[in-house]
């Protein structure tokens, strides 16, 4: 995160971008229409949502039971079970499995919690190499770059820009064919498979009472990254848990469906434990990286708790009127869209990201799609309050000018007749900021802000109020 | 000195404001069971097909196994294939001898490099999930990973009597085995869903097949 | 069925809760509900003096006490037994869903919140659902086009009730446009803080509506006709801009 970054400032580039916004159309579009036609062929898609979110609320409401329950049940499939309470307890976990192993090579699948924690950067520092197996983040690792969405993370990049950066890489010419760029990237990434040690990849969710975790995905890679290496590490924000294996067809469907509209991504696996005895594939050692990272601190909220239940399919994203203008990178954390706007301030704290709970208009299309009713505008609004908190305490001029102002809005709002005089002068006031076309068309201060790309009707003479009491001589 | 699990568990509890720890009973209110649909496999092979075929997979129905080993043989032969690797399971061990007896290669090697070298993968299918098209594989011993996953083209045998209509239907499936077992410890370590080739639309949303997994998947149905 | 509706409507008790926005910036639109209320047989309407706000501009800035205090002043200004009919989705669903969110902890206010959210409306809302009236004998030559306002769609479940009211106008021809249920932008203080966010997203609506066909949007809240409206007018679109009140307000 950049240390004076800016939500406005971000979100400015992001509208100047042109490839970003043609991006951000195209994919936001296409996934929200594939969401529909599954929704709209599903007969009980609202009775599901109501289902997973019952089952979401009581799990977090009893996490301590089920984490431990997820433990016993790991360790009798033949795994290993680690708790870590931040990123760098995390990183250090999983180093020291590497260390112990003499691991050199890492693969990974996609893991929005890996990049949570930074692995990547830790891992790299310590000497081993990472390669980032998923079609999208091995672009964006070539490239030096950060994801701008959950699902499809290298939307922002155009083909050219791929062929480009895989012809100076690879020194290949400039393929134009997206199967020929693929192609590519299968082979290269082969022979990572074949020669890594360790391989790390994410959760979709763990099933408490079988010790079961399953890994949703299209490509492929997130088979081979916990195949092929004999050493397989998943890392798992405590809250990916459910209760029973018996609840993941409701799970899988629900998070298929909202994320990429399909009725099933191309490969799931349902992994309990490390290979067994004279089984001659599958890793050897299974190790389970239960990550807290602001989570358990999350909880202490009720007002806020539900934040816990996201599935990350990223439906929010793609239904957000605001993030299919801005683009991920506009948020200045791991994650982006509604969700980003909740937990990025919540996981890494308030005073790091007091614009995200703002950056809504609180439209409420994101509370319709999540799959697991997540009420996103309750949770801001509560955020918003505690930016409020943390701003008076900080004494800043742009804080206190907002507090007075809304304290003078309380004032007038209590007093009709105050409010009464305020339009009348008003009335007086606005004259010279009045157009030819008989619309306000230039304000002062704040109101600039308006008046740059729209008009505002000038404020008529008499209000309702009066016109009432004339009409009926009260 | 309090390790990291305590650490972590007390947070909870305490922000959940957990006083004991009492009786804790795990969520019984949903039943998957209500979302199964039961219905019987003979309907489900069309719809299955339909499905399979519309991500690109392939669906053959075969009548008996002569005509098993012609299918497989003929799929050889349109991809220029030489090697396989397969399932180490005795109902295909006498394809197998045919396929060799062809002058095809039989890879028993368990070296992932050598696997990946190889142009086929046959497996059986355990089950399959007409609403979707999908096939289900249990691995163990003798049923492997690599061989629907590491090579460019898998081949998957699968009985018409296992295809179950939904996902739902599948997890009510798995769940029924696993009840059948001693203990925990005999739980497949690795249940995979296959719907068709590997694929992606990470350069701009335009779809190309076979990233990492197989390009091309045939499922033969018996 | 005439005469039914006739009996409810002359049997109801209306206060109207007119808004800030409609109060200072368009009072047409409270004229235009009036009158239309009128139309429908509703005789006893009263304007309750003291009203100024429901609070929702310091709810949704994060200044939650000075909502609370303005919010208690509608909860004694509106407090009897008669319907409150309102031409806002966005104030109706303030009250009515927001007001226990405000009062979570203030048992007194909390209760006087859940009695209230039974008897406030939105003005089309209150037509069809309370009146049982979804032709009001009005006339409009044009093409409209509706934009569903968020609150009003999302809070209060409002959709079908100004459709079908708008359907039932003589002369006029109702047009689905492409994301009708997208946000235009407004969003309250949003569009001030975020400008060129809230821009870009107007932009989009407004490219909606003229892609439509449409001559005329209509909607149930001013905010968001006054963000649309102050673009079109920026740009020198031609399109009419109506509130729902104002349209079936017209007779000839």
């Amino acid at each position: 995160m950049l240390s004076k970054y800016s939500f406005e400032e971000e979100s400015n580039k992001a509208l100047n971008n042109k490839n970003l916004q043609e991006a951000l159309i195209n994919t936001t579009n296409r996934f929200r229409s594939a969401r529909n036609k599954i929704v709209s062929d599903s007969d009980n898609w609202e009775e599901l949502r109501q289902v997973a979110r019952s089952i979401k609320e009581h799990t977090i409401n009893n996490l301590h039971n089920y984490l431990q329950l997820l433990e016993n049940n790991i360790i009798s499939a033949g795994g290993h079970v680690h708790w870590a309470r931040d990123s760098e307890e995390a990183c250090e976990i999983i180093r020291q499995i590497a260390q112990k192993n003499s691991v050199k090579k890492i693969v990974k699948s996609k893991s929005m919690a890996t990049e949570e924690i930074h692995l990547n950067k830790s891992l790299e520092s310590h000497g081993y190499s990472v390669v980032e197996t998923d079609l999208g983040e091995y672009i964006l690792q070539l490239s030096g770059d950060r994801p701008s969405h959950i699902i499809a993370p290298a939307i922002h990049k155009t083909k050219a820009d791929i062929s480009k950066l895989f012809s100076q890489k690879f020194n290949v010419p400039e393929y134009d064919d997206p199967q020929e760029l693929t192609s590519i990237a299968r082979e290269k990434l082969r022979s990572e498979f074949l020669s890594a040690d360790m391989g790390i990849s994410g959760v979709n969710f763990a099933a408490a009472d079988t010790g079961t975790i399953a890994i949703v995905e299209n490509e492929g890679n997130a088979r081979l990254t916990t195949t092929l290496p004999k050493i397989h590490i998943a890392l798992m924000g405590i809250e990916k848990i459910i209760p029973k294996f018996d609840q993941m067809g409701l799970f899988l469907k629900l998070l298929i469906g909202s994320a990429t509209g399909q009725k099933i991504s191309t490969y799931v696996s349902l992994i309990t434990g490390p290979r067994k005895k004279g089984e001659t594939d599958g890793p050897k050692e299974f190790h389970l990286v239960l990550l807290d990272n602001g989570r358990s601190k999350i909880m202490s909220n009720p007002n806020t708790r539900e934040s816990l239940y996201c599935i990350r399919c990223g439906a929010c994203l793609n239904i957000c009127p605001v993030y299919r203008k801005v683009g991920g990178h506009a948020y200045g954390g791991t994650y982006s869209g509604p969700i980003g706007a909740i937990i990025n301030p919540q996981l890494e704290g308030i005073d790091k990201h007091p614009e995200l709970p703002f950056a809504s208009s609180l439209c409420g299309a994101c509370k319709d799609v999540c799959p697991v009713k997540i009420d996103f505008p309750k949770v801001l609004l509560d955020l918003r309050r505690q930016v409020i908190e943390n701003k008076s305490k900080e004494n800043s001029r742009a804080g206190l000018i907002e507090k007075l102002s809304f304290k003078v809005w309380k004032g007038i709002n209590k007093h009709p007749k105050l409010l009464q005089l305020l339009n009348s002068i008003g009335y007086y006031m606005q004259k010279p900021f009045i157009g030819n076309n008989n619309k306000i068309t230039s304000l002062p201060f704040i109101f600039s802000r308006w008046t740059k790309t729209r008009d505002l009707a000038p404020i008529p003479k008499k209000s309702f109020r009066q016109i009432w009491k004339e009409r009926n001589n009260v | 000195m309090y390790n990291s699990k305590e650490i972590i568990l007390q947070n909870i509890k305490t922000a959940l404001n957990v006083q004991s720890d009492g009786e804790f009973n795990p969520y019984s209110d949903f039943n998957n069971d209500e979302y199964t649909s039961n219905e019987n496999s003979s309907d489900l092979i069309e719809e299955f097909s339909e499905k399979l075929r519309a991500v690109s997979g392939s669906v053959e129905m075969i009548k008996n196994s002569k005509h098993l080993n012609k299918a497989v043989t003929a799929i050889f032969d349109k991809t220029d294939s030489k090697s396989f690797i397969g399932w180490d399971t005795e109902q295909l061990t006498g394809l197998y001898k045919i396929l060799q007896q062809k002058g095809f290669k039989y890879t028993k090697s368990t070296r992932n490099d050598l696997q990946a070298k190889c142009d086929i993968g046959i497996t059986l299918a355990d089950y399959a999930i007409s609403e979707s098209g999908t096939i289900v594989l249990y691995n163990n011993k003798i049923k492997n990973r690599n061989c629907s996953l590491i090579v460019p083209i898998h081949i998957a045998i699968l009985k018409k009597e296992k295809i179950v209509k939904s996902i739902f239907d599948i997890i009510t499936t798995i769940s029924k085995d696993y009840s059948t077992l001693d203990s925990i410890n005999e739980l497949s370590d690795c249940i995979t869903l296959i719907t068709g080739p590997s694929r992606t639309a990470d350069i701009e949303l335009i779809l190309t097949l076979g990233v990492h997994g197989p390009k091309e998947l045939y499922v033969l149905v018996v | 069925m005439v005469k039914e509706t006739g009996q409810i409507a002359s049997n109801t008790n209306v206060s109207l809760f007119i808004t800030c926005i409609v109060d200072s910036f368009f009072p047409r639109v409270g004229e235009s509900m009036v009158k239309v209320l009128r139309r429908a047989g509703v005789q006893n309407i009263t304007f309750p003096e003291n009203q100024t706000c429901c609070g929702q501009p310091a709810f949704n800035s994060g200044y939650p006490d000075e909502a609370r205090e303005v919010a208690i002043k509608f909860l004694e200004d509106f407090d009897d037994d008669r319907y409150i009919v309102s031409p806002s989705g966005s104030c109706v669903s303030m009250v009515s869903v927001f007001y226990k969110q405000l009062f979570e902890n203030d048992e007194q206010y909390l209760r006087l919140s859940e009695k209230i959210s039974g008897r406030i409306y939105e003005f089309s809302d209150f037509l069809i659902n309370v009146l049982g009236i979804s032709n009001v004998g009005a006339k409009y030559s044009g093409k409209v086009a509706y934009h569903d306002s968020c609150h009003a769609l999302r809070e209060l479940g409002i959709s079908n009730q100004p459709r079908e009211l708008l359907r039932n106008v003589s002369g006029l021809k109702l047009i689905e446009m492409d994301m009708h249920d997208a946000c235009c932008g407004f969003g309250g203080t949003f569009s001030v803080k975020l400008p060129n966010v809230s821009t870009a997203m107007l932009q989009e609506k407004v490219q909606c509506i003229i892609d439509s066909g449409a001559d005329t949007v209509v909607s149930t809240d001013m905010g968001c006709l006054m963000n649309i409206e102050g673009y079109m007018s920026r740009k020198s679109i031609p399109i009419k801009v109506q509130h729902i009140s104002e349209i079936l307000s017209i007779t000839n």
